[in-house]
């Protein structure tokens, strides 16, 4: 990096930077000046507020996630896994939501900024890809506007320069002719196409943490595949961290450097992925990989499930949430809510007053069905 | 393909149209001869006035030869002056149109940002004053705000004349101050429908996956507003506004004739009034004509709004 990209960059003048030759490995750079934590959430909390009680939707939630790693946010519908993410953004809308707790980005404290400040951070810092790439590009727009209007607003790009840069995200993407596809709008793409699209324009002011909101839920299983080395290919490039919100497991092995199992709003497991996959102690968690289906079975082998239904968020109890599905609740559990500590190993971190015993689920574990971690 | 259907049935309902029309003004109490000749007609005098403008002969008959000539081109001559009825058609549609142009741009111009900035806040200050406004608007008829204009804006203020009319053509600024009033008049009816029909659309849009996603990208609300929401958010917009140009020629041809302009409106009432038939079947015709021809190019519009459609006309 010369002095003088240093000190555009110290400076945030883009404009110069993109006068620079090479946009994306000056713009690199940006990740390099940060070591240690990107993203430090503390204390997060996040409720709807009903006629006459709150939805705790997001219950206390901190971790934090250093420069260019993945967190993986695993969890059944409606564990609050897209509201934390919308609210690690500061998405939700202002009225009717209650929000609380730290945010800090690359040292800003994102629900301390003004709205126009909190704007700035949008789309350049931080980027949402969501679920569902049929819904999530506009019908109305060309492609190339919608790759490019991130960059075009925050780094000022003229519209040679946003062109050119579209270009450059389709290709990087897998977009064939993309200079074609810059015109075109997005009903007459495929679903996967449109995904790396919907990942194109996320990666548009190549931010430094992108929030994966269940990127691949609403595709084929050979496109799921695509569209996650897509991530991971461009994570690596781009030097970018990511949290990548899921409820299936087999999506996490070998791509997330940490896993943080959430239920009813709340973390109850959180480990270093191979940890948590070896030996998950959350009875939950344990739930959640038993369930999943095995190659080895029989056919027709009745798979286990976690009885009942995920508790109401707005009439909690004051026990452990899971309490009323788990199959070795004591009477503590029901007075009094575990907290997330660490066992014996300071990285593996779960909610729980009986944990499953270390190491015990070696035989069962969902390596099997998913394939061996590759990191 | 899909066009020579759309033309073909465009025949059709001029056809129907102009039937019942011709019918309706044949049915009015009255007698054409009688207007020409005055109260002291003979019966001979009625007789051979009759005869001469073939009104003696059967409706069918006559309405098959107005048919045949409108066919050739020619629709025929007015009762009362002889001037051919293309003629006044010429003189008097400008002003009507001219009418209702300023008036639908008087009322996007004030119902686009209204409708887009109350449903931006659903239920707050804004939305409330808005939504109070235009139901106010849309309780009072037009005829009524129109005297009510009359008197504040002519009569007591004397901002605005509260009759007459100059070509544009001949000094447009005089023109334009004619027409403010009646075209402000014939607005706010239509203003409070449009506002009401892009708030719910608009509302609904904001809630769009890629509204969130536009959101997520750290682009400002205005341009949001412009580039995201207001295209996908203006079909029933569109779409109310071409069903509408019949309830604004209805609404054209009041105010023309409370301010006394004199477009086709002023011209239809006179000629009902003195039976000239041949001219009030010209306007229908012309009327008729547009409104199918307007709604025509709503359909055209969706297109343009929304490139889905266009993928869809091209492979159907």
């Amino acid at each position: 990096m010369s002095i003088f990209s240093r000190y555009a960059m110290d400076h945030g003048d883009n404009r110069a930077l993109d006068s620079a030759q090479s946009v994306w490995s000056e713009q690199g750079d940006r990740h390099h000046l940060g070591t240690g934590p990107l993203l430090v959430v503390e204390g997060l909390h996040t409720g709807f507020e009903l006629q006459s009680r709150t939805l705790k939707a997001v219950d206390g939630v901190s971790f934090s996630l250093d420069y260019g790693k993945t967190l993986a946010v695993v969890g059944e519908s409606g564990s609050g896994k897209t509201v934390l993410c919308r609210s690690i953004m500061g998405l939700l809308p202002r009225s009717g939501v209650r929000t609380s707790g730290r945010v800090v980005l690359a040292g800003k404290d994102l629900n301390q900024l003004s709205p126009k400040e909190l704007h700035k951070e949008w789309g350049r810092n931080v980027s949402m890809i969501l679920q569902d790439p049929m819904t999530s590009l506009n019908p109305t727009v060309k492609i190339g506007r919608q790759i490019a209007e991130s960059a075009r607003w925050h780094l000022q790009l003229d519209r040679h320069q946003a062109r050119r840069r579209s270009i450059d995200l389709l290709e990087s993407v897998g977009i064939p002719s993309p200079e074609a596809a810059l015109g075109r709008y997005p009903h007459q793409l495929s679903g996967g196409l449109r995904q790396r699209v919907a990942i194109a324009s996320a990666l548009a002011c190549d931010p430094l943490l992108v929030l994966a909101d269940e990127p691949t839920t609403a595709l084929d299983v050979t496109i799921q595949a695509q569209i996650l080395n897509l991530l991971d290919a461009e994570q690596a490039k781009r030097r970018m961290a990511m949290i990548l919100i899921t409820h299936d497991l087999g999506i996490v092995a070998g791509r997330a450097d940490e896993t943080m199992v959430m239920y009813a709003g709340r973390v109850v497991e959180k480990a270093p992925t191979r940890k948590l996959f070896f030996s998950p102690r959350m009875p939950y968690t344990r739930g959640l990989f038993d369930s999943l289906p095995r190659i080895h079975n029989p056919s027709h082998t009745l798979l286990p499930v976690i009885p009942g239904r995920p508790p109401d968020l707005a009439s909690l109890g004051e026990g452990c949430s899971f309490e009323p599905r788990c199959s070795s609740a004591q009477p503590r559990c029901r007075t009094e809510a575990p907290p997330l500590v660490s066992g014996e190993d300071p990285e593996h971190l779960f909610a729980c007053w009986y944990p499953v015993a270390a190491g015990t689920s070696a035989a069962t574990s969902p390596m099997g069905a998913v394939g061996p971690v590759s990191s | 393909m899909k066009i020579i259907q759309r033309l073909a049935a465009l025949l059709v309902v001029l056809l129907l149209v102009s039937f019942l029309s011709y019918l309706l003004t044949n049915l009015l109490p009255g007698n054409p001869a009688i207007d020409i000749l005055g109260p002291s007609a003979t019966k001979a005098g009625i007789a051979a006035v009759e005869h001469q403008l073939h009104l003696n002969r059967p409706l069918l008959v006559r309405y098959l030869d107005w048919l045949g000539a409108v066919l050739h081109g020619n629709l025929g001559r007015s009762y009362h002056t002889n001037q051919p009825v293309s003629q006044a058609l010429a003189q008097r549609l400008p002003v009507t149109v001219e009418l209702l142009f300023l008036s639908q741009v008087i009322s996007l111009v004030i119902a686009i940002p209204l409708g887009v900035l109350s449903a931006l806040r659903p239920g707050r200050k804004l939305d409330q004053m808005v939504g109070a406004g235009s139901l106010a608007f849309l309780s009072v008829p037009p005829y009524t705000l129109a005297v009510l204009f009359v008197l504040v804006f002519a009569v007591k203020l004397k901002v605005f004349p509260a009759t007459g009319y100059v070509p544009f053509t001949q000094s447009p600024l005089p023109n334009l101050r004619d027409m403010v009033l009646p075209a402000i008049t014939l607005a706010l009816g239509t203003t409070a429908v449009y506002v009401r029909v892009l708030r719910a659309e608009m509302i609904a849009t904001l809630q769009e996956n890629f509204i969130v996603m536009a959101r997520a990208k750290g682009l400002p609300t205005w341009y949001i507003l412009i580039r995201h929401a207001l295209r996908p958010s203006s079909f029933a917009l569109v779409t109310v506004a071409g069903l509408n140009v019949g309830t604004l020629i209805g609404g054209a041809f009041l105010i023309e004739s409370v301010f006394s302009l004199p477009g086709i409106g002023l011209l239809t009432l006179q000629s009902v009034y003195s039976h000239d038939f041949l001219v009030v079947q010209g306007v229908v015709v012309v009327v008729a004509a547009a409104y199918v021809l307007v709604n025509f190019l709503v359909d055209a519009l969706y297109l343009v709004i929304d490139p889905r459609t266009r993928h869809a006309a091209a492979s159907s």
